[in-house]
């Protein structure tokens, strides 16, 4: 008796730890596609992979999180203003599932800012006051409820550097911001499969704002 | 034996993780719409796993699988329901080719609710939508009509306030703040001139003016209703302020830390004094024109998706001009005009699960103006006529709307509104008494989608007027055709009615509501660079009031033509403009006309160019207005009667510029505005005041100041600068 006991609890434990960990491996595999992608179609084509991954698994919150990601960084190729919206309804359908999963979680608030930040491409004019401040409060969510998500400095400061003056944005701000972000994508680098993009926008801006500086004592 | 199990399981575990290198069954086949053409970046998978992938441009697929046995596949594309078809796997190392169709389309991309970007309600799609920016940076004279009047639909009537929209006087437009009808939305004028809207444009998060055939749940305008919405929450608290050679003002308001509370306050003093000592106005104003305005607001956010917001204004006017009496010619007139306004707004609105949305709002409403007419002969001390006037109005407003989705994305909504009314007129020589109405009117409108491509909507309106001791049904419909290419065609009727103005009911006890019928026929292409839109309608009036032999509803007459509105966002990089163009044909019998002719404030032909640029590097946004419209009709006594209204006005032409310069004033947000009308000094005429006792000699009615030139500064300041402080404390 005490046998068949262990039988099955060994099956069912195997099973669920082949289960999370195929989960894992899948995730794992993708997120090296993602790391190289660098085209709308690859774009699409590992989102949709997460996507089927976050459908098959229904409860992994990362999974619709890296679908979405993709689909917003998707819309950055997208020159159709009229399709930018509908696209960016699907992302946040995404955002939504992967909060509903897990509830204040500062990464969610950063793909909810990325979100507003894209509609306002749409029509700079009218939505950039709305949008932007939409987008700032997320980031705020995003920054007290991790205060060491370099992500959450990363996307303020592109706020603070890429808006003009008059309409509240502060270069010098921006640059504080991502060496803020910097410093913190060094001191704890992401581990296995969480959110670990970014380091690479930090870099570039932070050679933006160098060469601005230099520009400026000159 | 324990280990014989482990031995076991590990080799389950090598099975599912590395299936690759077992063999693998695979997926193929291509998706095509129902037409066979190929369908790209469709999402095809196996339910409950993760394989799967996306279509390439030629529509075809191709992944691999473990899975094997009966399996279902699933697949995905915005603007399609879903298509799901089981597929058998017999083995892993079989091939299983898969022909995907797409047949049914999903019920537009209403679908997906969780923005709030698009526009819910019909009447906004129907009607052309002018968001708070466009208000702001076309009507750079402040006045949200006069952005208005860029619009279809609208004439270039400058001689009196309000909207005159197909056909219709200025009163046949009504205004509604937040669902709330607004009395007096311009200031007081003397004769002759047109005033400005009381509102700031800045108010408003969006304004959209429905030209004709609106929704049932708003009544008592003939012509038109201006729609307003006021703003939401400011993400922060900040602090206004504005100075220009004829205003100051300034303005708060502060949002509490959970950002759930606002409170604000704004005052605006205005004085022509200044502008008129430099530049001469056509009239000769005793006091130039002062208006005093403050305003009081509340937001508040209850629980889940409720909003309260409470507006509250008051304002007060004065102005007073002489003039060669028109009949006299050896006396002149003294006008002065004082007015005092109230105006309350409150509404609580409700979002309930199960796409619920209630909705509850009171207005109150008071103007009092107060006009003294003097007549002094030429050289002397004293005046020989004196009179004092009040004019006053009050009115108190409750109305109540309940809405639910329905149906297809479809919406039923329905309530009542009630307005209990005061209006009365007395002078020092006669008093013409006071009339007291209460006016209640219920309605309900279903919208919904009827095909894939047809939609339409259906209501009434019942109103009951105590005072004309009358009730009205007012049924209003549309149907509404999508073509595939998103174009629209629009087909709408609705009748309408409106009550006498007090003038005509406290002098004659027997009159009727008026009616109008519309019949209105759209096309329109919008998306978001550019806006086609062209319409036919045509328009009956019944009723209107006449004022000869006696006072009666013995008016008529009828208004059609063919409007067309361009804009486009994308030919030129950075360019906005948009082109209205209106044909109007109108006759009308009312008032003293002795029969049916082109009414004095109709234009056959009118025309506005709006192109605006907004150079970010330079920071300066250019804006320039061109309005056209042909001579207007007007009575010239020395004609014979049945020549009753043949003489037209000269063309009216009017060049508006606006320079607006963002410079970097400290934290704030600022703007300096300089704005030119009529720039080539086009002379315009609005019509004319004829002598009664010597018809050779006569007046024109023109704009006050012509051309007008406008400076000021205008600042907004962040008050709440502590997220940037946090964010300084790195």
């Amino acid at each position: 008796m005490k046998k068949t006991f262990l039988f099955l609890s060994l099956c069912s434990g195997t099973a669920s730890y082949a289960q999370s960990s195929k989960y894992h491996k899948a995730i794992e595999q993708n997120l090296v596609l993602l790391d190289t992608v660098k085209t709308e179609a690859g774009y699409r084509k590992v989102g949709s992979t997460f996507e089927r991954i976050a459908t098959a698994e229904k409860t992994q919150w990362l999974a619709y999180y890296y679908a979405s990601y993709c689909a917003i960084r998707a819309v950055r190729f997208e020159r159709d203003l009229n399709m930018i919206d509908a696209r960016l309804d699907q992302a946040e359908i995404l955002t939504h599932q992967a909060s509903t999963l897990s509830p204040n979680n500062s990464e969610i608030y950063c793909l909810n800012a990325l979100i507003a930040f894209y509609r306002i491409n749409v029509d700079f004019m009218a939505r950039g006051p709305e949008y932007s401040a939409i987008a700032n409060e997320a980031l705020h969510k995003a920054k007290i409820l991790d205060p060491s998500n370099p992500r959450a400095y990363l996307l303020l400061g592109e706020s603070k550097y890429s808006t003009p003056e008059q309409f509240g944005g502060d270069k010098k701000l921006g640059c504080q911001l991502f060496d803020k972000a910097f410093t913190l994508f060094n001191e704890a680098p992401a581990t296995g499969i969480a959110p670990h993009w970014g380091k690479a926008d930090v870099a570039r801006y932070q050679s933006l704002c160098q060469s601005q500086a230099s520009a400026a004592t000159k | 034996m324990k280990p014989h199990f482990l031995f076991a399981s590990t080799i389950g575990l090598v099975a599912l993780t590395s299936g690759a290198a077992f063999g693998q069954s695979k997926i193929v086949g291509v998706v095509t719409d129902n037409n066979a053409k190929p369908l790209a970046n469709v999402a095809v998978s196996l339910e409950g796993s993760y394989d799967g992938t996306v279509t390439g441009r030629d529509g075809s697929f191709s992944f691999s699988t473990t899975e094997v046995g009966p399996q279902v596949l699933i697949s995905k594309i915005e603007g399609y329901q879903d298509v799901v078809q089981p597929i058998e796997i017999k083995d892993s190392t079989s091939t299983v080719n898969c022909k995907v169709m797409f047949a049914v389309k999903s019920m537009g991309l209403g679908n997906v609710t969780v923005t709030a970007k698009k526009f819910d309600s019909e009447d906004k799609n129907k009607a052309i939508a002018f968001s708070s920016t466009d208000v702001l940076t076309t009507a750079t004279d402040g006045n949200v009509i006069s952005a208005l009047k860029t619009l279809p639909g609208a004439q270039q009537v400058g001689e009196s306030s309000g909207l005159f929209v197909r056909g219709g006087t200025g009163t046949e437009s009504k205004m509604f703040i937040d669902g709330l009808l607004v009395n007096n939305f311009t200031y007081s004028s003397p004769a002759n001139q047109a005033s400005r809207s009381r509102f700031a444009p800045g108010l408003f998060k969006g304004s959209f003016f429905s030209s004709g055939g609106y929704s049932a749940l708003y009544g008592q305008a003939l012509s038109a209703a201006l729609i307003l919405e006021t703003e939401n929450m400011p993400s922060k608290s900040n602090a206004d302020f504005g100075i220009s050679p004829i205003s100051v003002e300034g303005g708060i308001q502060l949002l509490s830390r959970s950002k759930t509370t606002l409170v604000g306050f704004f005052a605006k003093y205005t004085d022509l004094n200044l502008m008129f000592n430099l530049v001469k106005p056509n009239l000769d104003f005793t006091t130039a024109p002062k208006y005093l305005d403050a305003s009081f607001f509340v937001k508040q956010k209850v629980a889940d998706k409720g909003m309260l917001k409470l507006y509250s204004s008051i304002g007060k006017s004065t102005v007073g001009l002489q003039q060669p009496d028109a009949d006299y010619v050896t006396a002149t007139d003294h006008v002065s005009l004082r007015n005092t306004n109230l105006y309350n707004n409150l509404t609580y609105t409700q979002s309930l699960a199960r796409g619920w949305n209630f909705y509850i709002g009171s207005a109150f409403n008071y103007n009092l103006d107060r006009f003294s007419l003097a007549l002094q002969p030429v050289g002397e001390q004293h005046s020989v006529y004196d009179s004092l006037s009040r004019d006053n109005v009050s009115m108190l407003q409750l109305r109540s709307v309940l809405s639910k989705r329905v149906l297809n994305n479809g919406r039923l909504q329905w309530g009542g509104e009630i307005i209990r009314s005061g209006e009365g007129f007395a002078s020092d020589r006669t008093s013409l008494g006071q009339v007291e109405d209460t006016y209640s009117a219920g309605f309900v409108e279903l919208e919904t989608a009827l095909t894939e491509n047809l939609s339409g909507r259906v209501g009434a309106r019942l109103e009951n007027s105590t005072l004309l001791d009358a009730a009205k049904l007012a049924p209003r419909t549309s149907l509404n055709y999508t073509f595939a290419n998103k174009a629209q065609l629009l087909a709408s009727y609705g009748m309408f009615y409106q009550k006498p103005e007090k003038y005509y009911l406290l002098r004659e006890s027997d009159l009727q509501f008026s009616r109008a019928d519309h019949y209105i026929l759209t096309y329109q292409k919008i998306d978001n660079y550019r806006t086609f839109r062209t319409e036919l309608y045509y328009k009956q009036y019944r009723d209107l009031i006449k004022t000869v032999p006696q006072i009666s509803n013995n008016g008529y007459g009828y208004a059609q033509g063919l409007e067309v509105f361009w804009r486009d966002k994308k030919t030129v990089r950075g360019l906005d403009y948009w082109v209205s163009y209106s044909y109007l044909d109108t006759k009308r019998n009312y008032l003293d006309y002795a029969f049916a002719v082109q009414p004095s404030f109709a234009a056959k032909h009118t025309l506005s160019v709006v192109a605006k640029r907004f150079f970010p590097a330079k920071r300066l946004n250019l804006s320039a207005t061109y309005t056209f419209a042909t001579g207007r009709p007007y009575y010239n006594p020395n004609l014979s009667a049945e020549r009753f209204m043949e003489d037209r006005t000269i063309n009216f032409n009017n060049v508006g510029l606006s320079i607006c310069y963002l410079p970097k004033i400290a934290k704030s947000f600022s703007v300096i505005a300089l704005t030119f009308s009529n720039v080539l000094g086009n002379k315009q005429v609005f019509g004319y005041n004829y002598s009664r006792l010597d018809p050779s000699q006569r007046t024109a009615i023109t704009p006050t100041n012509n051309p007008f030139v406008f400076l000021g500064l205008f600042m907004n300041f962040g008050v709440d600068r502590t997220s940037d402080v946090i964010d300084k404390n790195l």
